[in-house]
């Protein structure tokens, strides 16, 4: 007995040191953790950019379209703005014109054939697109595209803007 | 004898407890280094998509800009158009801005799908997979609006194979105006 307590007089850890290094440990841990989640999670923004990014540039095309018609069309010729007054629409490849945007529009849908419209859709997907025309002067316009999404209650944006001129 | 019994040794609750230790940290360090291995992987295959997806539309959406009228040099494309697209939606034909004849194409490659890009000049036939045989090309589709100025919308489905859990799974889509006035 007297031999036990004596070996028993053994340094051991204090529980704060073992506090320590537990937190020491779990802070190492949950660092590496986040990291891969955060990881996983710009894979997905990534993703979700380059399709946005695509999307926009279909809006930007749409208007350009309805520019170049203008120009094309007649006798009698059209003016190249017809149709593209200032405002805030929304378009598809299938509409010939800019529709008048509400809020809420603009919402992008699935079509029967995997495309994405606005109107005629089977189910909404997460992409949201408005498309706005603003006059610089009597020959030239600034049309931004604006693509937005949600993601784990997140929204996310992509806008493009580019410069239409009455010169061919 | 007496001497060497009073080394000091572990008990049998020391030896378990710290056997217990070591397994779990071993353990739970494999498990966070698969992870990152796992995560790695996930990010590899999402960037070979994104990466050929791009491509892709960087190459059409050049050639489909510059594309011209046809003057009856492109026997598939109908005279005084510039695009023609066949009934299934699926080949999209023009002539480019160097007098080619070109069609794109989704074309079987055992079993998977790639896009092909045919070019003919001077009769002689130029093509080729521009996409990897790592990615499978689910779906192209196009849409021709010829009222006016003409529009081609095109529609893409594609992911990475192997795996399930490292698909990452795309869908694209863009319209692309010709810039070719008469």
């Amino acid at each position: 007995m007297i031999k036990q307590l004596k070996t028993n007089n053994k340094k051991g850890f204090t529980l704060v040191e073992i506090i320590a290094v537990l937190f020491v440990i779990s802070v190492g841990l949950l660092g590496v953790l986040s990291l891969i989640i955060q990881n996983i999670q710009s894979q997905n923004l990534n993703k979700n950019n380059i399709a946005a990014y695509q999307l926009a540039q279909e809006g930007l095309e749409l208007v350009r379209k309805v520019r170049d018609t203008n120009w094309v069309s007649g006798p009698p010729v059209q003016a190249w703005d017809k149709d593209l007054d200032d405002g805030l629409y929304y378009m598809d490849f299938k509409d010939s014109i800019p529709q008048t945007a509400n809020s809420g529009d603009g919402g992008l849908y699935k079509d029967a054939n995997g495309f994405y419209v606005n109107t005629g859709g089977i189910a909404l997907t997460n992409f949201t697109r408005t498309i706005s025309i603003k006059h610089l002067g009597a020959r030239s316009m600034r049309v931004y595209a604006h693509v937005s999404w949600t993601d784990r209650d997140k929204t996310f944006n992509y806008d493009l803007e580019t410069l239409l001129y009455d010169w061919r | 004898m007496i001497g060497v019994k009073e080394k000091k040794g572990f008990s049998l609750m020391e030896v378990m407890v710290s056997v217990l230790l070591f397994v779990v940290i071993i353990m739970s360090a494999t498990e966070i280094f698969r992870l990152v291995i796992e995560g790695q992987r996930n990010a590899i295959a999402s960037q070979n998509v994104q990466e050929s997806l791009k491509y892709f539309f960087e190459v059409i959406g050049k050639e489909i800009r510059m594309a011209k009228r046809d003057n009856g040099k492109c026997v598939d494309v109908p005279d005084d158009k510039i695009f023609m697209l066949n009934a299934g939606a699926n080949v999209l034909k023009f002539r480019n801005f160097y007098d080619e004849c070109v069609a794109y194409y989704l074309e079987t490659d055992g079993d998977n799908q790639r896009f092909k890009i045919e070019r003919t000049k001077d009769g002689v036939l130029a093509s080729g997979f521009i996409s990897p045989d790592k990615i499978r090309i689910e779906s192209l589709d196009f849409a021709l609006d010829e009222t006016g100025q003409p529009l081609v919308t095109i529609n893409i489905k594609a992911y990475a194979l192997g795996e399930n859990r490292f698909k990452s799974e795309m869908e694209i889509q863009t319209s692309i105006s010709s810039r070719y006035y008469q």
